[in-house]
């Protein structure tokens, strides 16, 4: 009883320097350095997000250490993930531990290194592999050799987040025509998020790499678009968002304001 | 009162001999589902109105990673149009004398209090999570437990008999398989906590929680009818409970309520039934199952209730706090499919198919025994 009460007050005030961080950078340095150090990984991860929070770069390498720790709580590794993503400057290092942490077994810690590549990494990291590996297993170039490949067929991840994460991943740091293969592949998976993801990556690619362009084209035209939709159609306030946002730019055009009049005869979906 | 008016009045040698009708459970079972209905047609668009002018709207709160602001600013404590449709009718339609009812209803009335004080503090703070603490609410669930408890096994209170109140019984079995006499006091008590809890986690989506209670209704009602005649328990082997046939009309009444509130809290909704109706429905749903022991059986026509509670608990107890990670990708679990990218509507639909297979699985245990 008097461990779980010691154990709750030492995440108690974990949690409240998060909320009301301490006004000196030192302070703070401190204050991570010991939840960093606990025993306890709940306050470990507050340490973590307290570092992204705060930006202490100092603290970067112990984060690239937590997210390929296999006996780290998975939480935490994904926490910390998210933080070099967005701190870590996309150094060798940083980005080597990003790869390694593709392999973990927990999900949110790939899908979120995937993010993290994604935001740290261009074409000429080459951190391609690791993501075909993580998609299709150990065989991934065999796969990949292939003229078209039913992602259904190889697919080795079994996260939905994770293959969507992926595929954005691609989308930045895929080269040539395994990238395109392997986005065009993705681009049939069953899950419509991450054939949205796919599709998007694969203009990405297409951008950047131009001999692709044309057949980019064509497979996002063929792009199965019949989903689930979590989202809702709210046309009023779909209009309110677009009023707002030309109204905060300063000086909208009426012909933009115009535009968002609802079509009234046509249906009320369809805007004029 | 009708079946007051029938006792006082009925006379059968002339015009009065009409009354006789309100004597049938059946006839008062359909006159008071259909009146909760219409009650809830009538005063629910008034009651939105109401709502949303006083600012009774919901304070909607991280659902993961998902986007909550379509649903913001929508009327919530909906569960008083329940409330309001389910207990008036079985007002009218029900024996009010009867303790089987009148402890169901006061186990709405204690539950959508408790409920509509949290939905008040909610709002009042803005926040969808300052409502009443975690403890309070237990507390609270756990002493209408312990009353329902004492009224349920003191011999002078009980509607039942006294050897058949402290029994457990399960189903597939014929005969009780404990004899707990006061240690039945606990089973009541968590079971209280547990039913009203399951419907509240459940209630996170447009229609998610309604229809399942309505299906739950329904099986209860049945359950209820056939426990209330010496005839039909006899045949089944159940034990026989002297006037639980009237939580039949109440069952009713509730089914009724139930429909009229998804007329108004089907996708996207109008109003949500907030804590006020969620917590009723729960406790009231459960307190029925307790008076009429059919404990087993409410967590089979209930298994979509089971099933998000225990998709919330083993994400939060088990995942979250003990092994650090997400067993799920969202709980409670219709948040999983959410996640996914499944439209609301969807999974509603689908839960709504499986609430419906688990009820039929609960009515086909009354056969197999």
């Amino acid at each position: 009883m008097l461990h779980r009460l010691r154990r709750a007050s030492e995440y108690s005030k974990a949690s409240s320097l998060l909320e009301d961080p301490p006004k000196s950078r030192e302070a703070t340095v401190n204050a991570v350095e010991s939840m960093l150090a606990s025993r306890k990984w709940q306050v470990r991860n507050v340490g973590v997000k307290l570092t992204g929070k705060a930006g202490l770069e100092e603290f970067l390498p112990r984060l690239r250490q937590i997210v390929v720790d296999r006996r780290e709580a998975g939480i935490v590794k994904r926490n910390a993930a998210d933080v070099l993503g967005l701190r870590g400057g996309g150094d060798r290092e940083t980005v080597d531990a990003l790869v390694g942490a593709l392999k973990d077994l927990y999900w949110e810690v790939r899908s979120r290194s995937a993010l993290a590549l994604w935001r740290l990494c261009g074409p000429e990291d080459g951190v391609e592999d690791p993501i075909y590996e993580m998609l299709f297993g150990s065989k991934h170039s065999e796969v990949l050799k292939r003229p078209v490949i039913y992602v259904d067929d190889y697919l080795t991840e079994k996260s939905f987040e994770v293959r969507g994460y992926a595929a954005q991943a691609l989308g930045s740091v895929g080269t040539g025509d395994r990238a395109f293969r392997a986005l065009v592949a993705l681009t049939t998976d069953e899950n419509w998020v991450v054939r949205n993801q796919a599709a998007v990556a694969l203009g990405e690619l297409a951008a950047r790499e131009r001999d692709f362009y044309r057949s980019a084209v064509e497979w996002v035209e063929r792009l199965d678009v019949v989903c689930d939709g979590a989202i809702s159609i709210f046309p009023i306030r779909e209009s309110v968002n677009h009023l707002t946002a030309l109204l905060r730019s300063g000086e909208p055009e009426q012909a933009q304001i115009r535009d968002l009049y609802l079509h009234l005869m046509e249906g009320w979906h369809r805007r004029s | 009162m009708f079946h007051l008016i029938y006792r006082l009045f009925y006379d059968p040698d002339n015009i009065l001999r009409l009354l006789r009708l309100f004597r049938y459970i059946s006839v008062r079972s359909i006159g008071a589902g259909i009146t909760a209905f219409l009650v809830c047609l009538i005063v629910g668009p008034r009651l939105i109105r109401r709502l949303k002018r006083v600012g009774a709207v919901d304070q909607a709160w991280d659902y993961g990673v998902l986007d909550i602001t379509a649903k913001r600013g929508t009327p919530t404590m909906g569960g008083i149009l329940i409330l309001v449709g389910a207990l008036g009718s079985a007002l009218l339609w029900c024996n009010v004398a009867n303790e089987f009812v009148w402890l169901c209803m006061l186990a709405g009335l204690w539950f959508g209090l408790l409920g509509s004080l949290d939905d008040m503090l909610k709002i009042r703070r803005a926040s969808g999570v300052k409502g009443l603490s975690r403890g309070v609410k237990y507390l609270a669930q756990i002493m209408f437990g312990v009353a329902i408890a004492g009224i349920y096994l003191i011999p002078d209170l009980s509607p039942v008999k006294h050897e058949v109140a402290g029994s457990l019984y399960i189903p597939f079995v014929k005969f009780p398989i404990l004899q707990l006499g006061l240690g039945y006091v606990f089973i009541i008590v968590v079971f209280t906590v547990m039913s009203s809890n399951c419907v509240n986690i459940t209630d996170g989506m447009d229609g998610l929680a309604i229809v399942p209670a309505i299906f739950t209704a329904l099986v209860l009602g049945i359950f209820a009818y056939v426990l209330g005649r010496e005839d039909y328990s006899a045949y089944l082997h159940y034990v026989y409970l002297p006037g639980a046939g009237e939580l039949t009309v109440l069952c009713s009444a509730l089914l009724g309520a139930g429909v009229g509130f998804l007329w108004f809290n089907a996708y996207p909704a109008s109003v949500f039934m907030g804590d006020a109706g969620s917590l009723a429905l729960g406790g009231m749903l459960g307190t029925m199952a307790i008076l009429i022991k059919q404990e087993v059986v409410f967590f089979i026509a209930g298994g979509v209730f089971v099933v998000e509670a225990a998709s919330s608990f083993i994400q939060d107890y088990v995942g979250l706090r003990l092994l650090g990670r997400r067993i799920f990708y969202r709980a409670p679990i219709h948040f999983s499919f959410l996640h996914r990218g499944v439209g609301e509507s969807k999974i509603a639909v689908r839960f709504w198919i499986i609430a419906a297979v688990f009820a039929a699985l609960a009515v086909a245990t009354m056969k197999l025994r």
